[in-house]
């Protein structure tokens, strides 16, 4: 197997305030395999979400390199690095994050819009994603009229619609009971899994890790086992 | 990106509340420029058409020099010069018994340009020039005139004119559209004959319109006595144009101010729906949407809401026009010449330019709304601290940016020796720098108010407080547009009262005589002989001086000359500026000398000691300036001559006016009821006491700047809606925070004092910020804007009552603006707030 | 020929304009409104009823308590090598109100004038035209007797006349295309119309006072856009006054000024009925050679149109040549325009021009010169 994102040495620090700088990531390196589930497990604030961030290039390491399907993140441009996320990156957040605005087709319609897919191929494509996580009916409501896990499958089938090649969930089932989290982690397992998408998942749950192909453990910034 | 913009407009539509804010904010500020665009152009272009309307296309103006063209010229002009593209024109004014003015045209129906609207081969014209010259008092007018003022054809209508009543007799309207009628729009037509007579002008005509090639006006020109002047055609309108230039720009600055207060909403706004949005704006990235994409999105959504502001501003712009004309047309009347406008001209430029004023304001408003926006790259960066320190960082340059900004506004204002928009672009600097203080200000502020707050309010202050100061981002701007709106209304209060007491205290010294005697109408005629001596053999009579007025034909505009019989005491009444001739008095009545007022004095750059050329009967001939006097009569200004220099040089022995000195103890009441019952009755002429003329000098100076009044105000309810929306969206974005509270054990009523305690500090904060812009504002108004507009030079006063004014407006504003935002929070239940994420 | 209604015809033109009968591309601005002036009209104005004797030279001043009035000058006049102009001027008066002008302004006027003019040059074919319009007061416009003058502003008729009637005087009149100042003096002396200068102008009973010089020498200078001609030739005076209006039904009239080479001078006219020929009205006067002259009844003349012409500006058809005979004086003559556009177009139209005369008087053969004036022709006119 080939790796499909490789991290190299990261750091990362947030500056709060002038005087006090906090370091979130400190020589970071791993590689993931396209096509595998990979957990990384850590506490609140050991780094997954920023380490999540800079796979998607929503942020930019201080130090160390990115490579994720070959393309170096950090040598694009703020443009270019959009572009690749919008064409292949799906994101997950554990609130969920849907635009309240827009209908449950209308959020899942986002990505495939952004990608340019024709208005036929997006509307059945929705159609058919929307009854595989039994939201047909719902399609026309808005996130606030839905329940948590409802929300999450929506926000599933969002991050999945335009079929990227990298699924990245940010704790997808902690704001969920257990019953709801079990599913969705089935879902986040059975959907990619039949594209050979590279899944990863930022989790605390023990559950979720389980699930997962491989886990790297985050704490304090640094990777400290796998 | 459909997607996307389908959620931007959801998202204005789900806040209706701020999307109508923000919308109302443009729309006033739209509505202010254009209604003051409206109006300007309408006087302007109702000038021309009734130039037009009376000229038609005349290439030629003969104008006297003084008074009145004698007629016989005119006829020497036709049948011996043989110049038949000529027609006579006498002008002037009558009213009615309920006091409206009419202008008068007196007009050769069998002689008019070929071209104009009432020349005989017109086609709107349905004059019967048989009936117009036979008829006694017969008079033309249009539809629209005789609908407003209730007559119709064979109707009697009754005026006054050159003191006395005369009935006039329709015979006939002036129909159809067109420019031609909407530029006889009040006008009375009538036959030289009748306008001579009804305007006591008998011989006289007021000018001669003419077409000539060029040939014809060089031989006209040979002919022309020295007492007449050929102008060109339309040099009436330039003048009009250059005489109310100044008038109209600071009509249209205070317009653009108010659209700046609007464009402090709609970045206020463009902030507040980027705050709100933040989280959804980080998805949207997460998702593939770039950065100009975003920027793009935050500029479309504020171009969309000033397309509906500007939309509905362009109709209150309208509305409103109507109601400024009727003000700005009266101080055109009273300070520049004779106009009367009924009809808004909806000049589509103007429109378009408003529009588009209204457009780029919120473009560039939304600019920087819309780069922080675009700075979001996840959800950890937007955090709430991330824009305080943002807003933190706004305050720390505040003096950084401040002062380079005051020294340009010193520099454009020392580099710049006479220009009206350099003032104005000072001013400009001066508020925008100010501006970038007010956030450390309302900080300050509010630190100090901490324990006056906690003393009152008890915790609820103190709470106000530190709700003020943690979310300076969302009110600061707000307060800021408060501020200026506030500066503006005292700067303007101040401005406005600095000049009415320099005024009053110009009138008190100038006006000193009891009793003043003119004519009814302002007709060049003589007073008749023998009054002065009449009046001198009046019991209680102390002194008299005697007046002239002379407009003589000089470069540009015509020089006004006011010719006066004085003697040494009479002439302590100027309060002259520089002072530095000792012999004044004795330069004034017996050198070739003259005095000339401030404003003519800054027009024409004149200093004393300089000669200044005048065209006298016997050629021209120069003067020397003795000294500038002050003098707020006209903006023009004027020259003042000794009666026996002038009659050096003039043979004219025409007395328009007599101010009598009474002797002391005498009853100057008592003294004017003699006078008018014994000499003046029916002579077409008026006595009146200097407080009669003090109090209609004053009333005409409240009249001038009602409309600043007026405008002033626009601006105040632009900043209030400001505050107002301010303080919504803070409801908005704490809205999860007030939940908790209420959840935990707040009642509604105490949740209500906070958000009107943290309004009133808003409030005062501006209102004491506003202060010290205000007055900096009234001090560029006085001594700059005012000078380069006017020539005026007045002293500056600090009245308390526009201050404190300001201060109890902010105070009110803030507070009110904030009971809409508490009742709505108060309506809905904590749990509605509660319940997501 | 009682051109008295010349000013009248203003009101046909206007009635004809009102009721929709003008050619828009009339370029004729209402200068008298209709109903005013036919309602108000002439009631208050004394009418021609009763034969007085014409005096020189105090009639030919003005007649102010009459409603209209006019001076009228025509002629035709060659250059040393031959060249031949037309002219014509002709002042109106009207009296707009019988009361006097009670103002102290110098403006008030009860008299209003109006003046037409034009040249015919007949080498180049053009028609050069214009009008004045001014009040009599303020020295703008007026007349007088003793001196004679009639202006109006620099257009003017004037000279000394004495008690025989005898006329020596100028005309002149000039726009910026054309203009004469020629010297006049009669040939021979004053003709008076009708009965000793009543002359009668229908079976309804109108009349006016009228008197023609009808052969006058002519001197001076005529100018066609800004060259001078000296010429010599003759020229046909005339002056109305009366207070009447067209009788119903007439709708215009054809009028003839004709001087034969055998030293005879013929005036000749006809109203016409708008709708019935045999109800026109015709009348006229011929001065033979010796100067005697001779009344015509309406009976005594026949006038017939030979050819017609159609303007191009206005589009209106003008009967062009003529045939007029007297029997009783064994007179037949024949007219032809020396230009066929001679139309005058200005706040009044009409078609009044310089003619050439053949023909033959008691079997001899005669030639002459004349002018013709022909109106109430219009688009929609019925003959």
């Amino acid at each position: 197997m080939t790796p499909y994102v490789v991290l190299e040495d990261l750091d990362k620090h947030y500056a709060e305030g002038t005087t006090h700088r906090q370091v979130v990531l400190s020589g970071v390196s791993a590689q993931i395999d396209r096509g595998s589930l990979v957990a990384i497990r850590g506490r609140s604030g050991s780094g997954k979400s920023t380490l999540l961030n800079l796979i998607a290039g929503l942020d930019i390491p201080d130090r160390g390199s990115i490579r994720v399907g070959g393309e170096n993140l950090h040598a694009m441009t703020d443009r270019a690095r959009t572009l690749f996320r919008r064409r292949h990156c799906g994101f997950v957040f554990q609130f969920f994050n849907l635009i309240p605005v827009l209908t449950v087709r209308e959020n899942v319609m986002i990505g495939l819009e952004l990608n340019a897919f024709d208005d036929d191929t997006a509307s059945r494509k929705t159609r058919e994603l929307l009854a595989t996580v039994h939201l047909a009916d719902r399609a026309d409501s808005f996130p606030d009229q839905l329940s948590g896990g409802e929300q999450q499958r929506v926000a599933l089938i969002r991050a999945l619609a335009h079929e990227p090649r990298l699924l990245l969930a940010d704790e997808p089932t902690g704001n969920l009971d257990a019953t709801t989290e079990l599913e969705i982690l089935d879902l986040i397992r059975r959907l990619p899994g039949e594209r050979n998408t590279t899944v990863i998942i930022a989790t605390h749950s023990e559950l979720v890790a389980g699930h997962a192909d491989r886990v790297l453990l985050l704490g304090s910034g640094k990777l400290t086992g796998s | 990106m459909s997607l996307f913009f389908r959620a931007t407009r959801r998202h204005l539509s789900r806040q209706p509340l701020l999307t109508m804010l923000s919308v109302t904010g443009t729309a006033l500020g739209v509505a202010v420029v254009l209604a003051v665009d409206l109006v300007n152009h309408s006087a302007l272009r109702a000038f021309q058409l009734a130039e037009r309307a009376v000229s038609g296309d005349a290439t030629h103006t003969i104008v006297p020099a003084s008074s009145n063209i004698p007629d016989t010229f005119y006829r020497d002009l036709r049948v011996e010069y043989g110049f038949q593209e000529s027609a006579p024109r006498v002008t002037g004014t009558v009213r009615t018994p309920n006091g409206r003015t009419l202008q008068v045209l007196g007009i050769d129906p069998l002689a008019g340009l070929s071209n104009s609207p009432l020349g005989r081969r017109s086609p709107e014209s349905r004059i019967d020039p048989g009936v117009l010259i036979a008829t006694k008092n017969a008079v033309v007018l249009t539809i629209p005139t005789a609908r407003n003022l209730g007559v119709s054809s064979g109707d009697n209508l009754a005026v006054t004119g050159g003191g006395r009543q005369h009935a006039l007799k329709v015979i006939g309207l002036l129909g159809g559209g067109g420019a031609a009628v909407e530029g006889l729009r009040h006008v009375l037509v009538v036959d030289v004959s009748t306008a001579q007579v009804l305007l006591d002008k008998i011989g006289g005509l007021s000018r001669i319109d003419l077409r000539l090639d060029r040939r014809e006006r060089r031989r006209l020109e040979s002919l022309l006595p020295a007492s007449l002047e050929l102008r060109a055609s339309g040099s009436r309108s330039h003048a009009m144009e250059q005489m109310t230039r100044a008038f109209r720009m600071n009509l249209s600055a205070l317009s653009l101010l108010a659209l700046l207060i609007g464009a402090f909403l709609i970045y206020n706004t463009q902030t507040l729906f980027v705050l709100n949005r933040r989280e959804t704006l980080a998805v949207w990235r997460t998702l593939g949407i770039t950065r100009p994409q975003i920027v793009a999105m935050v500029i479309a959504e504020a171009v969309w809401l000033a397309l509906a502001g500007g939309l509905l501003g362009c109709l209150a712009g309208m509305g409103l026009s109507r109601v400024l004309l009727d003000l700005v047309t009266r101080t055109i009347d009273d300070l520049y010449f004779s106009l009367q406008v009924t009809n808004i001209a909806l000049d589509p430029v103007s429109i378009a330019k408003a529009y588009g004023l209204g457009l780029a304001a919120a473009m560039s408003a939304a600019a920087l709304p819309a780069l922080e926006a675009s700075r979001i790259q996840s959800r950890l960066a937007l955090s709430r601290s991330h824009v305080e320190s943002s807003a933190r960082r706004i305050r720390r340059v505040g003096v950084a940016v401040a002062v380079p900004m005051w020294l340009l506004a010193a520099t454009i204002l020392s580099v710049s020796q006479r220009s009206v928009a350099a003032g104005f672009s000072a001013l400009f600097f001066i508020v925008a720098g100010f501006a970038f203080l007010v956030p450390g200000g309302l900080r300050v502020i509010t630190r100090c108010a901490i324990p006056v707050l906690e003393r009152c309010f008890g915790w609820m202050g103190l709470w106000s407080a530190r709700n003020i100061l943690a979310s300076m981002s969302r009110t600061q701007i707000a307060v800021t547009a408060l501020t200026i709106a506030l500066a503006a209304t005292i700067g303007v209060s101040v401005m406005i009262q600095s000049f009415r007491l320099t005024v009053v205290h110009w009138l008190d010294n100038y006006l000193r005589a009891d009793i003043y005697i003119s004519r009814v109408e302002d007709n060049g005629a003589s007073m008749p002989p023998g009054l002065l001596r009449r009046l001198r053999r009046q019991p209680g009579v102390d002194a008299m001086h005697t007046g002239r007025w002379r407009r003589l034909p000089t470069e540009g505009e015509p020089t006004r000359l006011f010719v006066l019989n004085v003697n040494a005491r009479g002439f302590e009444n100027f309060q002259l500026v520089n002072r530095t001739n000792r012999n004044a008095w004795r330069a004034f009545s017996t050198d070739d000398a003259v005095m000339v007022s401030e404003s003519y004095a800054y027009h024409h750059r004149l200093e004393p000691g300089d000669p200044l050329g005048l065209p006298t009967a016997q050629g021209d001939h120069r003067f020397t300036v003795i000294d500038v006097f002050h003098d707020y009569r006209s903006d023009r200004g004027r020259v003042v001559m000794h009666r026996d220099i002038y009659a050096r040089y003039w043979n004219d022995p025409v007395i328009e006016s007599i101010a009598v000195y009474l002797a002391p103890g005498t009853d100057g009441e008592r003294f004017l009821a003699d006078i008018e019952g014994e000499m003046l009755r029916g002579s077409g002429l008026v006595a009146r006491s200097n407080r009669k003329i003090k109090n209609a000098s004053l009333e005409i100076f409240d009249r001038t700047f009602a409309v600043t009044e007026v405008l002033r105000l626009l601006t105040l309810i632009v900043a209030c809606i400001g505050i107002l929306s301010a303080l919504v969206a803070i409801q908005l974005d704490r809205s999860k925070e007030f939940a908790v509270l209420r959840a935990s054990g707040l009642t509604r009523g105490e949740l209500a004092r906070v958000m009107m305690i943290e309004g009133g500090v808003m409030g005062t904060a501006s209102a004491i910020l506003s202060i010290p812009l205000g007055i900096a504002l009234a001090a560029v108004l006085v001594f700059v804007i005012n000078k380069r507009s006017f020539g005026w030079s007045m002293q500056l006063s600090l009245p308390w009552e526009p201050i404190f004014t300001a201060l109890i407006l902010g105070l009110v504003a803030g507070a009110v603006a904030a009971i809409y935002p508490a009742w709505r929070m108060n309506r809905q239940l904590p749990i509605a707030n509660l319940r997501h994420e | 020929m009682n051109r008295d209604y010349r000013v009248s015809r203003s009101c046909l033109l206007l009635l004809a304009c009102t009721a929709g009968a003008c050619s828009p591309a009339e370029d004729t601005a209402p200068l008298l409104s209709v109903d005013e002036r036919l309602s108000g009209g002439t009631a208050g104005y004394p009418k021609v009823t009763e034969v007085r004797p014409l005096q020189y030279p105090d009639d030919h001043g003005p007649h102010q308590k009459y409603k209209h009035e006019w001076w009228y000058v025509t002629g035709q006049v060659k250059t040393r090598t031959q060249r031949r102009f037309g002219f014509q001027l002709t002042i109106f008066r009207e009296a707009i109100s019988n009361r006097p002008a009670n103002s102290s302004s110098r403006w008030a006027a009860n008299q209003l004038y109006l003046a037409h003019a034009s040249v015919t040059d007949i080498e180049t074919g053009q028609y050069l035209s214009g009008e004045r319009f001014a009040r009599g007061a303020l020295g703008l416009a007026g007349a007088s007797a003793q001196p004679f003058r009639v202006w109006l502003e620099d257009w003017r008729l004037e000279g000394r006349v004495d008690g025989d009637g005898s006329l020596e005087g100028h005309t002149v009149a000039a726009t910026g295309r054309f203009g004469f100042e020629l010297a006049i003096r009669n040939a021979r002396p004053p003709v008076a119309h009708g009965d000793r200068g009543m002359s009668t102008k229908g079976p309804a009973g109108n009349a006016s006072y009228y008197y023609s010089y009808t052969r006058l020498d002519a001197r001076g200078t005529v100018r066609v856009d800004g060259e001078p001609f000296d010429v010599t030739g003759s020229a046909w005076f005339d002056h109305e006054w009366s207070s009447s209006t067209l009788t119903a039904g007439q709708s215009g009239w054809d009028w003839f000024s004709l001087q034969l080479s055998s030293g005879a001078d013929l005036m000749v006219f006809r109203l016409r009925n708008e709708s019935n020929p045999t109800r026109d009205f015709y009348s006229g006067t011929f001065v033979d050679a010796f100067g005697n002259t001779t009344n015509l009844a309406s009976e005594q003349i026949s006038m017939e149109p030979l050819d017609h012409w159609t303007s191009n500006r206005t589009g209106v058809r003008y009967p062009r040549r003529w045939r007029v005979s007297v029997p009783r004086l064994n007179l037949m003559l024949v007219t032809e325009p020396r230009l066929n556009d001679q139309e005058f177009v200005h706040s009044f139209r009409y078609w009044e021009g310089a003619v050439r005369v053949a023909g033959r008087h008691d079997g001899v053969r005669v030639g002459g010169q004349g002018y013709v004036e022909l109106t109430g022709y219009s688009l929609n006119a019925r003959r």
